[in-house]
């Protein structure tokens, strides 16, 4: 589960959909979701390009092992 | 199900928007041609910088071993088929590149007295690792700058083929992998700067493809499609590329980490690398990976790990809060996840997934054997991909402007528009999915092609390279990001299997990530490129050089 959005900040532009090279973001509801996060990069994209500091990252469980 | 279709013209076709890329079409534009840039991602986040970096190597004339000679003696090796007038072409844009950079608004980590700060890396003589200050900024800055000069930029297409007219270079097609358009680019000259390497084709500790090291996405369309136009690639069998990771983490950063002074220690608290390389940690990746696998043979580990807690505090602190996010934005939330501190105790680290590629067969003025087509993407790392993309776009503008636009073979690409969309809406009756099919591709390839291999391993995976053929007509997609990885599947496909068969060729030991068990030694008489290319049947090609 990478990139986690805070849907109090994101003022859903989508910049962080559009600029994730992996196709792995789409929109939701609320904020935009990890529709496909078994295959997140790590690269931070996602949160270079938002500009409400809305990302945080949640690392998942086999990058702790 | 309608896809419409688009037609673009350009001087210069660059394709990739990577570090090579973004090169190549800074050349292009300022030589005064018009340049399009294309790519299956988005140019602010494309390729292996989309991920950051932290280092960018440069020599620069004022220190010791910091000129061209010295470069020329590191990186024209005779097994890569890399030669002296490449690296002059890398050399002398350099300090173009720097400059760009600067100018793009990139900052650079300075010294006390105004000069680039810099570290010696990879065993090379000289300090020429330039540090770089927010790395992870490189590429939305370089990408502004790209679009602001006036390069037409294409994102989110898929190349699946180049075209030719006779035997040069008339273009490429793909498809557009966000509303399916079929896309067709018609160009006077192009240069390839699709990525030296892939990953997805060996496994981590973790067996997530994507959690790697490069970029997942890149799926090896520099050597296939170069492959598939009859141009030759050196080194397949010796390009493999592998690091330490952070553990659990498909991260880079072992060069800042080793040319600062990091200390690999085994399960037994030995510091062994002097073994294996006489500069140690800082030595030749090839022996930091190979070492550390034999002192697992040994029993001596896992666990290993990267001591830097003899530093002193500010190098520390530059390494862990400065260099590390530069090259993956992230670094510092995984830190924090595994309470990591450079400071305090050792960072643990495991041999990573192995990366495989080759370098597309150049001229000094980096033209392949397709006529117009030139290549870059010739060295993985930012500095070299960026200066080599730069001098192929200068060389690519300079034919451009005395060449006329070639004719497409209209039969080939209505022969593509007829079937690329097939897995997708037209799937067979029991699809099989692209992850099933890759977990297949990776089996074959860690248990019969790994670190230890020998012919009879290698022919072994061969047989089963024929198995997962039969499921290549299989593979079924339910959207356009599916029918995407789909592609990428068998891109990956011919990749390795190009690739076993031009590792059966290598009879020895000793230049590569991997070791033959039958040739346990050096071959003195094979320090020299093996050419792969594809005859008119598809048939696989040798020729040693």
């Amino acid at each position: 589960m990478p990139p986690v959005f805070d849907e109090k900040k994101c003022v859903k532009c989508q910049k962080c959909v559009t600029n994730c090279p992996g196709y792995v973001l789409r929109m939701g509801k609320e904020t935009p979701e990890v529709a496909f996060p078994d295959e997140c990069w790590h690269c931070g994209c996602c949160r270079v390009a938002c500009t409400q500091s809305a990302i945080s990252f949640e690392f998942p469980l086999h990058t702790r092992l | 199900m309608e896809f419409d279709k688009k037609l673009y013209e350009t001087d210069v076709l660059v394709l990739g928007s990577g570090a090579s890329g973004c090169g190549a079409a800074i050349a292009a534009r300022r030589a005064g041609a018009d340049v399009l840039m294309v790519d299956k991602g988005r140019l602010e986040s494309s390729g292996n910088l989309g991920g950051g970096n932290d280092h960018f190597m440069a020599v620069l004339d004022v220190d010791e071993h910091d000129g061209y000679e010295d470069l020329a003696d590191y990186w024209a090796t005779p097994v890569t088929g890399m030669t002296r007038g490449v690296v002059r072409n890398m050399y002398e844009s350099m300090k173009p590149c720097i400059s760009i950079l600067e100018e793009a608004g990139l900052e650079f980590k300075h010294n006390p007295d105004g000069s680039y700060m810099r570290s010696v890396g990879f065993g090379q003589p000289g300090a020429w690792w330039i540090h770089i200050d927010h790395g992870f900024t490189v590429k939305p800055k370089l990408a502004k700058y790209i679009r602001k000069m006036g390069v037409k930029v294409v994102d989110n297409v898929q190349v699946l083929a180049l075209l030719k007219d006779d035997d040069r270079i008339a273009g490429c097609l793909g498809w557009n992998v966000k509303n399916g358009d079929f896309v067709v680019i018609r160009c006077k000259t192009a240069v390839l700067c699709f990525g030296l390497v892939s990953e997805r084709v060996s496994n981590n500790s973790t067996h997530k493809p994507f959690n790697v090291w490069y970029s997942p996405y890149v799926t090896g369309s520099q050597q296939v499609l170069a492959l598939e136009a009859g141009a030759s690639v050196n080194a397949m069998e010796t390009s493999d590329m592998c690091t330490m990771l952070p553990k659990g983490w498909g991260a880079p950063g072992m060069n800042g980490i080793n040319n600062m002074g990091g200390r690999e220690l085994n399960a037994k608290g030995e510091r062994f690398m002097g073994k294996y390389d006489p500069m140690w940690e800082n030595g030749l990746r090839v022996h930091q990976v190979m070492g550390t696998y034999n002192e697992m043979l040994e029993g001596s580990g896992p666990p290993f790990v990267m001591d830097m807690t003899h530093f002193s505090a500010e190098d520390a602190r530059h390494l862990q809060y400065d260099l590390m996010p530069g090259d993956k934005e992230t670094y510092l939330d995984y830190c924090r996840a595994r309470n990591i501190d450079f400071t305090k105790a050792p960072l643990e680290v495991e041999i990573g997934e192995r990366l495989i590629g080759g370098l597309v067969a150049c001229s000094d003025e980096q033209e392949t054997d397709v006529r117009n087509l030139y290549t870059s993407s010739l060295l993985g790392n930012f500095s070299g991909a960026m200066c080599l993309g730069y001098s192929a776009g200068r060389f690519a503008a300079a034919r451009a402007a005395e060449t006329s636009m070639p004719a497409i073979d209209q039969a080939e690409v209505d022969s593509w528009f007829s079937t690329l969309y097939d897995p997708l809406i037209r799937p067979c009756a029991r699809p099989v999915s692209y992850t099933t099919f890759e977990d297949g591709l990776r089996q074959v390839m860690d248990y019969y092609v790994g670190f230890q291999r020998t012919e009879g391993s290698m022919l072994r995976a061969l047989e089963s390279m024929k198995v997962l053929e039969e499921y290549l007509p299989r593979l079924g997609a339910s959207d356009f990001r599916e029918l995407m990885r789909v592609h990428e599947s068998r891109e990956l496909f011919k990749l390795c299997r190009v690739y076993i068969q031009a590792c059966l060729q290598r009879k020895e030991s000793g230049r590569t990530m991997y070791r033959r068990a039958d040739y346990p030694d050096l071959d003195p008489s094979l320090n020299r490129p093996l050419a792969t290319s594809l005859a008119a049947d598809g048939a696989v090609e040798f020729a040693w050089k």
